[in-house]
């Protein structure tokens, strides 16, 4: 499969060394947050302009799952990162590598205050770890660091990640190499998720250790037209749109990943007027899609929460796919 | 609105435009249909390493999948042999052979298998003396159907929600394949085949059929029956009748099988007012423009009588013969719908 070099286009300008008449010590810290995700809206092998192909996906984006990381600068073998709590590793390596690129001399500490989700289950938590720490050290050296670089680093360090660091942007993500194949310039419309662990047991999926799809011809076509309604579905605020592309999507990605009660959490969305189901295509959780701009989607949201709980669904939640002080 | 040069014409009309003709219905509109398909293949097969520079490209067919491949040979610079039928008129084989294409007539029919059979064998034989060739086989070929993956792009892009698709047949490649690739997203989205009188592809028996460039005397590969809710049986005089009205009312200036898929869709879509119907329209009008858009040919035909403005039912599709006719397909299988007539 054609497929973008991760290293080589995370090792471009404009990684240079930062200038070194820039003090070493910055301020007291550096403060950098991150929001996770809920999975994907779509995800697959989707075809550039020069039809070359690239997995990517569209981040379903949970505003409400806040990590927190603060970089305090101080004494330690240069480069050298150390971070609490101490299994937060793939942060500190993070925040190693930003150091290595603009300031190799340097060293600290991180301190993570995560959301507290579990790894593993698809919410993005590394992926959250990751994109405040390197904000962090951005923050208390103020480098110049655009979310493009951000992208890559977060790519570079992890090996794949959703698009988390672009915020509210939506994008057609290839979170393998770092860039963006497509923005669509338009913000999701307002969606109410109820979403579950499909899997409580399992403890989530190694993400990594996850062999990436190689999608056939015939489901590279199925996601290019996807990807066509997603485009119409963002630019009419169409909920109803989105959530078929999202279900579609995770049903052709069942052959690669299967998400237990798929068919279940399907059917359960049709009793409950939800529009669709999404997944997330690295982990377990998932979540039922309402319309958040029709009158009484709050309760009919907890409705279904309420009816997944009776058919055996450990502590389902709802959530807004933008938080309220975004003031939309 | 994003404005940029193409690489060459291929690319310039490889999309189709999609078109409001009405209260919740589209055109998907093509200056030629053919030329996705005849680009994909062979852009698939050299990336398959079937096709090098060298290769020298045979097809049996000298309709506009042909035009679409001398199109596409003309700009890649290969060699084209196209095994064509005597109906083909001088103006396609002027520009077929202005684009460098082989135009080679077969007119004997073989001992088994006709007319169609004589121009597979003569495929056959020009393919042996050339050991490096390629045949798109676009009857057979499983990326002519994936190629229209582009168009459900394209129309759901466009039109979002899709309830029904309704689009003339052929080789099966643009019904079934946008069939296909729309409904990983609308799996509920209806699927009207138009076809014509005494065409095999829906059970009639093979027969002299005045309506050209949809129907078929064999069974393509590329048709997989199963797609269909429904299938309509259309005449001449219905078809051409409704490219003039597109072109009265629209300014749309179609071949004849646009006309066909106009004439099932508006009604399709009269009938159905709160669903979105999508009509293929595959290829422009300047081919007929002495036929179908000529009021002296029409009248010698006596093809300018009233048109039919509703389709009768049919129990079986061998009643659906001589007047427009629809039938119930159900999205079966060609031998179940025969064993069902047969049990009846």
């Amino acid at each position: 499969m054609a497929t973008c070099d991760v290293t080589d286009d995370a090792r471009r300008a404009p990684f240079d060394t930062f200038p070194l008449h820039q003090p070493l010590v910055g301020r007291r810290f550096g403060h950098g947050q991150s929001i996770g995700h809920h999975g994907e809206l779509l995800q697959g092998t989707f075809e550039d302009s020069d039809g070359l192909r690239h997995r990517a996906l569209v981040t379903l984006p949970l505003p409400g799952l806040v990590t927190h990381a603060y970089f305090h600068p101080g004494p330690g073998a240069p480069g050298r990162v150390t971070v609490k709590p101490a299994w937060k590793r793939k942060a500190a390596a993070a925040a190693e590598l930003i150091l290595s690129r603009y300031l190799p001399t340097a060293s600290g500490e991180l301190v993570i205050h995560g959301a507290g989700a579990q790894p593993g289950l698809g919410l993005g938590s590394s992926t959250s770890d990751v994109t405040a720490a390197l904000r962090a050290v951005a923050d208390c050296y103020a480098l110049p660091v655009t979310a493009a670089d951000l992208a890559r680093l977060a790519v570079e360090a992890e090996g794949a990640s959703d698009s988390v660091m672009l915020d509210s942007q939506v994008v057609l993500f290839a979170h393998r190499c770092g860039h963006v194949l497509e923005s669509f310039n338009r913000l999701l419309p307002h969606i109410v998720v109820v979403g579950c662990d499909t899997d409580p047991d399992r403890g989530g999926v190694d993400t990594l250790g996850f062999r990436p799809p190689e999608h056939t011809a015939a489901e590279i076509g199925e996601f290019r037209c996807l990807l066509g309604l997603l485009r119409h579905g963002l630019s009419t605020g169409s909920v109803s749109l989105l959530a078929k592309v999202a279900e579609a999507s995770a049903r052709i990605n069942q052959r690669y990943l299967p998400t237990r009660e798929f068919d279940n959490l399907s059917t359960i969305a049709r009793e409950t007027g939800g529009l669709g189901i999404q997944v997330s295509h690295s982990g377990t959780v998932a979540g039922i899609l309402f319309d958040g701009s029709v009158p009484g989607a709050v309760s009919r949201a907890e409705d279904c929460q309420r009816i997944l709980r009776k058919r055996g669904f450990e502590d389902p939640w709802v959530f807004h796919s933008h938080s309220v002080k975004d003031g939309r | 609105m994003k404005h940029f040069a193409f690489a060459d014409i291929g690319e310039a009309q490889r999309l189709p435009r999609i078109v409001c003709l009405g209260p919740r219905t589209y055109g998907v509109v093509f200056s030629l249909m053919k030329l996705l398909p005849a680009w994909y293949i062979l852009s698939s097969a050299a990336k398959r390493g079937e096709l090098g520079t060298d290769t020298v490209i045979v097809e049996t067919t000298s309709g506009t999948f042909g035009l679409g491949l001398a199109m596409q040979t003309a700009l890649s610079g290969h060699q084209l042999i196209l095994v064509g039928d005597p109906a083909i008129d001088k103006r396609l084989r002027d520009r077929l052979e202005g684009m460098g294409a082989q135009v080679e007539i077969v007119t004997e029919p073989a001992k088994h298998g006709g007319i169609q059979q004589a121009r597979l064998d003569r495929v056959a034989e020009i393919r042996a003396q050339h050991p490096d060739s390629y045949c798109p086989d676009q009857y057979a070929n499983p990326d002519n159907p994936l190629s229209y993956s582009y168009v459900a792009e394209v129309i759901a892009e466009s039109v979002g929600q899709v309830d029904c698709l309704v689009g003339p047949i052929g080789s099966g490649g643009s019904m079934c394949g946008t069939t296909r690739h729309l409904r990983t997203a609308f799996g509920d989205m209806r699927a009207i085949a138009v076809d014509t009188h005494h065409s095999v592809i829906f059970g009639q028996a093979d027969g002299h059929r005045g309506l050209r460039g949809l129907g078929n005397s064999l069974m393509p590969a590329n048709v997989d029956h199963g797609v269909f809710d429904e299938v309509h049986w259309i005449g001449e005089a219905d078809a051409y009748a409704a490219s003039r009205r597109l072109l009265r009312g629209h300014a749309l200036f179609t071949g004849p099988t646009s006309g066909a898929a106009f004439h099932v869709g508006r009604w399709w879509a009269n009938a159905n007012p709160d669903a979105t119907t999508v009509i293929m329209c595959p290829d422009e009008g300047y081919r007929y423009q002495d036929t179908v858009y000529n009021p002296h040919w029409i009248a010698e035909r006596g093809l300018d009588g009233p048109v039919s403005s509703e389709p009768d039912t049919v129990a079986t599709p061998g009643d659906g013969v001589g007047a427009w006719s629809r039938f119930d397909w159900g999205r079966r299988q060609l031998a179940e719908v025969l064993a069902a007539n047969g049990a009846r």
